[in-house]
């Protein structure tokens, strides 16, 4: 269990960071500064050029143009490098220090917490003896009683000089990390005012979305500008309102489109307006949209009211999802909030960058996805308080889904948790813990009979291979074909797909029916094995590999 | 040494210049897409590495475009000289 620090509410877990690599990126940034610079140089040679004809003129004109454009990219470089070696220099001074005494305060808990325990029975004991009638078993359990409850002030005296060290050490490092985010985004060639400025800070020093709302709400004389000078700041930042993102993201995508973009950019772009363009009331919504944060374009579109809804859903997709499914999610979208019904509104997210088939087997982009996820939910808990949370997520998505739920033992207030054609979860302790028997999470998890592709996912996979349907307290439901409440074919899910024919998000199969359900009600709607199951490959015929059996569990 | 003669060694050395001034930039900014900075999720929070991210992507941009001007002011100085006798009239605006 991760303890929680007594004032400020920090977790004790290793604040991570390599301050070896900042370090080489500052310098770096250095060298990238230095070759800008000499190249500007090199251009001021090619303007003192003789000459009055055409051609040499025109090389004038051109060498003062480049040495126009490469003054703020020198000040962005050097700018970027200060930032990092900046906040390497924090890093260093507070959070080494704060990750160097994890392991003293989690012995320093153990022994508070047996010397407690000791002092509560050494005083039952004096109770204990205080009944009965001998003086010296008074006096002696008295005794005991005395120095163990000395025992106990002294080491809780000692956590508590701890947990403050501690959270002097996060704190600090808290601070920087706020401060860096402000530098990053107010840039070298910031534009505004020292009022607008400090507002940003504020809004990026804040410690969760709760305080972002907050400090936003606190000064909307400012939005407009802010909006109008970052909104890839505001339009992702975890706590802004959804109405605000939207708009703001929508013109960050139009005012890209209009200009130029390499053809492969364009085709991402342009996916993504198309996935926005359709139909809906109120129409989608671009609650996110970071073309340069990963390695791919990233977005998340609302449909539905996320400010009214009293049912929100997080569609996550899997391994090699892009920007291009957006628009196909969107329809499963609208058709789970038709099957769950009104005040439903289901979010698809796409705000990570999802692994190719190389980069499945290892954790890295459920680790960073998780973080992004894990804040969003935040995001949603603080603009949406009164609304249960669900998330469906399909294969790699529901390994990413399922570290960031059970990294914090509220499930980041999440009510339902689905995983469909699971990769796996991680194999993490904590994870494992928060989402077993969990009384703040409930976990539904399928995996159809025909579906090799999660199975060998989770064979493959050292970091994702616990398969979610043994999970103590999940409750299993059935893909492999059913019959609706109404007497419907609900048909099965024939592979690992998330969308189309056969696949488990597709609208009309078991699968999603039962996702809608178990929003619904909390329940599946079709029974394990009942009307309508059909036997897969992974079935009764080959028991012996079947997860059912688990003699030998993909 | 003529006016032209220098005209045309001032062309060559302006070439040459940002030619080698161009190599150094690509040289040190090869990286600028790399994914590892360092900053990672503390506290699990994304905000910072995503941050940096952006802006070492629109620093990669930048210097490409910057690299393309470069080469473009390299190779029309290094056009003009290559006409070397046409460089009398870019110099003075007459043929002699």
């Amino acid at each position: 269990m991760t303890l929680v620090s007594p004032n400020r509410g920090y977790l004790l877990e290793r604040i991570e960071g390599d301050t070896g690599t900042m370090s080489w990126w500052s310098g770096q940034l250095t060298r990238v500064h230095d070759g800008l610079d000499d190249l500007r140089d090199a251009a001021t040679t090619a303007t003192g050029l003789p000459g009055v004809g055409k051609a040499v003129t025109s090389v004038r004109a051109d060498a003062a143009d480049l040495m126009a454009a490469l003054a703020p990219d020198i000040a962005e470089a050097e700018h970027l490098s200060r930032v990092i070696a900046t906040y390497a220099d924090a890093y260093d001074r507070y959070a080494t220090p704060a990750n160097a005494m994890i392991e003293e305060i989690e012995l320093a808990h153990a022994n508070w917490a047996q010397a407690e325990a000791a002092a509560d029975d050494a005083g039952r004991a004096a109770l204990a003896a205080a009944y009965g009638t001998s003086a010296l078993a008074i006096e002696v359990t008295n005794a005991l009683a005395t120095e163990a409850i000395e025992a106990r002030d002294t080491a809780a005296q000692t956590l508590d000089a701890l947990w403050a060290e501690y959270e002097r050490h996060h704190s600090g490092w808290d601070a920087a990390y706020g401060a860096a985010l402000a530098a990053l985004a107010a840039g070298a060639n910031s534009t505004l005012t020292p009022q607008e400025r400090t507002f940003l800070e504020s809004l990026l020093a804040s410690s969760d979305p709760a305080e972002v709302l907050r400090v936003w709400r606190a000064h909307p004389e400012l939005h407009d500008e802010l909006i109008a000078a970052h909104p890839e700041v505001i339009g992702n930042l975890d706590g802004i309102p959804y109405d605000v993102r939207g708009d703001a993201n929508r013109s960050h995508l139009e005012a890209l489109l209009a200009g130029d973009l390499p053809a492969d950019r364009r085709d991402d772009l342009e996916a993504v307006m198309r996935a926005l363009n359709a139909e809906g009331l109120p129409r989608p919504s671009l609650i996110s949209f970071d073309p340069d944060g990963s390695e791919q374009v990233t977005a998340a579109i609302a449909h539905g009211d996320l400010a009214t809804a009293s049912e929100i859903n997080s569609l996550v997709p899997g391994m090699n999802s892009t920007v291009h499914d957006l628009a196909g999610w969107g329809e499963s979208a609208r058709e789970l909030n038709a099957s769950v019904g009104p005040g439903s509104a289901t979010v698809v997210w796409f705000g990570y960058d999802s692994p190719d088939l190389l980069e499945e087997p290892r954790m890295g982009r459920a680790i960073d996805g998780a973080a992004a996820f894990g804040s969003y939910l935040d995001g949603l808990s603080a603009l949406s308080p009164d609304a249960e949370i669900n998330v469906i997520a399909h294969s790699y998505g529901s390994t990413t889904a399922a570290m960031a739920i059970g990294s914090q033992p509220d499930g980041h207030g999440v009510t339902a948790f689905i995983a469909v054609g699971s990769a796996g979860f991680p194999d993490d302790e904590t994870v494992m813990h928060n989402l077993s028997d969990s009384r703040a999470t409930q976990v539904y998890a399928t995996i159809s009979e025909d579906d090799a592709t999660a199975r060998i996912g989770r064979a493959t996979a050292p970091g994702h291979p616990v398969p979610p349907e043994h999970l103590p307290g999940v409750t299993v439901f059935d893909s492999d074909g059913g019959v609706s409440h109404t007497g419907e074919d609900l048909p099965a899910a024939t592979g690992h797909g998330a969308l189309g024919p056969g696949a488990y998000l597709e609208p009309g199969s078991e699968s999603f029916y039962n996702v809608g359900e178990i929003i619904r009600t909390g329940e599946p709607g079709t029974e394990r094995q009942g009307e309508g199951s059909t036997k897969g490959f992974w079935d009764a015929t080959n028991w012996w590999i079947s997860d059912e059996f688990e003699l030998i569990d993909f | 040494m003529s006016d032209v003669e220098i005209f045309y060694a001032e062309l060559q050395l302006a070439s040459s210049t940002v030619d080698t001034a161009i190599t150094g930039v690509l040289l040190e900014s090869a990286d600028l897409g790399a994914e590892d900075t360092g900053i990672g999720n503390p506290a699990s929070r994304p905000a910072l590495r995503l941050a940096l991210h952006r802006h070492l992507t629109g620093l990669g941009e930048a210097v490409r475009a910057r690299v393309e001007g470069g080469s473009q002011v390299s190779a029309s100085a290094r056009r003009i000289a290559d006409r070397y006798t046409d460089l009398d009239v870019e110099l003075t605006g007459e043929r002699s």
